[in-house]
């Protein structure tokens, strides 16, 4: 079992734009393989929202290379997953738990993300916390297939992100947070993500 | 923008899916405003979701589609005992 949290990214929107966005988020240019988006249960209290969404997806694209003979894996085109979320009025927070609801005899990816209202001086700003669990049950090849889920899951990100922004900025128009009257803080914050993901990059090119 | 629609996962039910996400949409934007007062037991699109949810489950038990596990479905997994990155969230709460 492999367990890996995100360094913490961010972006420049206040809360509720992001939870907007996050709700509407698909269809986008870089979630192409989504293929549906279903909301099975929603919960409404006075301040918060739960809610459960199937979701269906084109699996990840690195395991098809692996031979037939050798795993069952290669079966696996299509994930249903469903995505738990939690909006909390109160606490200004939207946490969200997704997970996979087939072929779980074979594997389980789990993700939890957080995003938190973080706005201050230098303007609008929302945290992103990401952590995932991953596990294979497919003998010697497990920790193999999990380090290059974990590889392809990070590369992900890029994407969601980009899709996440793009949505963003459809309903709330373009904002730049690394403008230069923008603080060292924000600056920094949001410098996190793309450097850990251009890392990335280079371990996968080797 | 209104023409940004994902699809059901069963083409039949997106028709009444549409109607629920709009209807949801318009709602959230109103409850994220800092002076609404949500009453508990009102929900406005509660029965638009009824008829969309119906169409759905029933073709999941029926399809059996993608092999997916009904009763995993049912669960509810964050913060339960199932949730295998509960300590996460805490940690993050920490911060």
């Amino acid at each position: 079992m492999k367990e890996w949290s995100a360094p913490t990214s961010g972006f420049p929107y206040n809360f509720n734009e992001v939870c907007f966005a996050f709700f509407n988020r698909y269809p986008n240019s870089f979630a192409k393989h989504i293929h549906s988006e279903d909301v099975l249960e929603r919960k409404i209290t006075e301040d918060k929202i739960f809610t459960k969404k199937l979701i269906v997806k084109q699996g990840s694209s690195i395991l098809k290379h692996v031979p037939r003979w050798l795993s069952r894996m290669t079966d696996i085109r299509i994930v249903p997953v469903i995505e738990e979320s939690i909006y909390d009025k109160t606490t200004r927070t939207l946490t969200t738990y997704t997970r996979n609801v087939s072929h779980m005899e074979l594997f389980h990816l789990h993700e939890k993300v957080h995003y938190r209202d973080s706005e201050h001086l230098d303007g609008p700003l929302t945290e992103v916390n990401r952590a995932v669990s991953l596990a294979f049950n497919s003998g010697k090849m497990s920790s193999l297939y999990e380090k290059i889920t974990l590889l392809g899951f990070k590369k992900s990100i890029n994407n969601t992100m980009k899709g996440f922004t793009e949505v963003l900025e459809l309903y709330f128009g373009s904002r730049h947070p690394l403008h230069e009257n923008m603080g060292s803080r924000l600056k920094q914050k949001l410098m996190g993500g793309p450097q850990v993901i251009q890392k990335i990059n280079c371990e996968d090119s080797t | 923008m209104s023409d940004r629609q994902m699809p059901s996962i069963f083409h039949e039910c997106d028709e009444l899916k549409q109607v629920y996400d709009k209807c949801f949409s318009e709602f959230f934007q109103k409850f994220i405003t800092p002076n609404y007062r949500h009453q508990y037991a009102v929900n406005p699109c509660e029965r638009l979701h009824e008829a969309y949810n119906d169409c759905v489950k029933e073709r999941l038990e029926k399809t059996k589609i993608y092999d997916i596990d009904l009763d995993e479905l049912r669960k509810e997994v964050i913060g339960s005992e199932e949730d295998k990155l509960k300590h996460q969230q805490q940690q993050q709460h920490k911060k």
